[in-house]
């Protein structure tokens, strides 16, 4: 076989952009793959060591319950514990795990206490630039989540609140009442923060997410996004 | 950018021409850093710079002007939660120069598939001499001293003149 032949022959490297969840099986957790699996947003945190059935958010309320869960909705995996639930209470301030109010910041947010974490994969180790990280109709990166309200804080990038990622329509909690927020260049998060200099395989982003639904049901055109420019 | 369209001959990817004329290609490898950071050390350390550059995807090439100030390049790719495998039409390498104004000029291809969807409103086809679509192109410009992933040229200093 000539060179020519068995370059040709060798496996391609992608590069991934996957998401990773904290949570655990019989009491011991740890960040996994995402997989097949989704993050679902619920009514219900339930406690460790019981999987919750997925309920519906009533409309304009922040989500009390954020599980690893197999479809829409599917069945919940992440059972002790379960991801931790980060809700929001002002554009500054968070409820963990149903918790008292507490300042959203990059202290009081424990890198395990994240909804999730983007982790981009290559197999040469890369630096990162231009990040970002957004809600989106899960089809076109630039058309917001249909009936949604979305609200994401990234460690890491000198944030100081929560920032609104989408907000579909006029209807909502306090604050997210405007509408026309979200996608990839509308509420979208970006900043040198979101950068990596040192070169790695693998590199993090760690999120905080809080829901609330405009409409009553399950919300399929709904996703989260990010781009990223690797070198 | 003005660039010169050549049919690709070459893996996906960058290549480029030092002053000291060795030529390095695009030679990712597991377990290494990747190359263009490999290049930008070897860069600074060795005190070459690049002369002539190309950028392939598919069936063109496109050439980068020489003689520039410094050079950029990255790859970018968008995903979601359902979608996180970067695939061609996710996938674009971009490749710039550094001009007079300390901007840099980025052209990025992709293959044409990387149209639909992505969101950009600049794109435009890249034809081959039988007018058939190989590519698709958009252009973009920074400012340079925003980026930290560019191989600034190194220019020996100018030897002092003795005129005693």
């Amino acid at each position: 076989m000539d060179l020519a032949r068995l370059i040709e022959r060798m496996p391609v490297m992608r590069a991934t952009t996957t998401p990773d969840f904290y949570y655990g099986t019989a009491g011991s957790a740890s960040w996994q793959a995402g997989g097949s699996n989704r993050l679902g947003f619920f009514n219900t945190q339930g406690a460790s060591g019981t999987a919750i059935t997925p309920d519906s958010l009533p409309v304009n309320t922040w989500q009390l319950g954020t599980h690893v869960i197999t479809g829409t909705p599917g069945t919940d995996v992440c059972d002790e514990p379960h991801v931790t639930n980060v809700r929001y209470l002002t554009t500054t301030t968070m409820s963990v795990n149903g918790g008292g109010s507490e300042t959203i910041n990059d202290t009081n947010l424990a890198d395990n206490e994240s909804s999730f974490r983007w982790h981009f994969n290559d197999g040469s180790a890369r630096t990162i630039q231009n990040v970002n990280i957004y809600v989106f109709n899960n089809t076109t990166p630039a058309t917001r989540a249909t009936g949604m309200d979305v609200a994401m804080y990234i460690k890491g990038n000198s944030m100081s609140a929560w920032q609104k990622v989408n907000d579909d329509t006029t209807t909502g909690p306090t604050g997210y009442t405007a509408g026309s927020v979200g996608g990839n260049a509308s509420g979208n998060i970006t900043g040198s923060g979101l950068d990596r200099g040192s070169a790695a395989t693998d590199q993090y982003w760690y999120a905080a997410a809080s829901i609330s639904v405009e409409t009553a049901g399950a919300k399929s055109a709904f996703g989260f996004g990010a781009s990223l420019e690797y070198v | 950018v003005v660039t010169i369209l050549v049919p690709g001959v070459k893996k996906d990817g960058w290549s480029v021409d030092l002053s000291d004329s060795r030529t390095f290609t695009q030679d990712d490898a597991a377990g290494h850093l990747s190359a263009w950071n490999r290049l930008k050390q070897i860069c600074e350390k060795e005190r070459v710079y690049i002369v002539r550059a190309f950028l392939t995807v598919g069936k063109i090439s496109i050439e980068i002007p020489g003689g520039k100030q410094g050079y950029w390049q990255a790859q970018s790719t968008f995903v979601s939660m359902d979608d996180p495998v970067e695939d061609p039409d996710r996938h674009w390498r971009g490749f710039g120069f550094v001009d007079k104004n300390g901007m840099v000029q980025i052209r990025w291809l992709a293959y044409p598939q990387a149209r639909q969807g992505s969101g950009f409103t600049n794109i435009y086809n890249v034809l081959d001499q039988q007018g058939v679509v190989v590519a698709v192109a958009r252009d973009e410009v920074r400012l340079a001293s925003t980026q930290n992933n560019i191989i600034w040229s190194y220019q020996r200093p100018v030897p002092k003149i003795d005129d005693r």
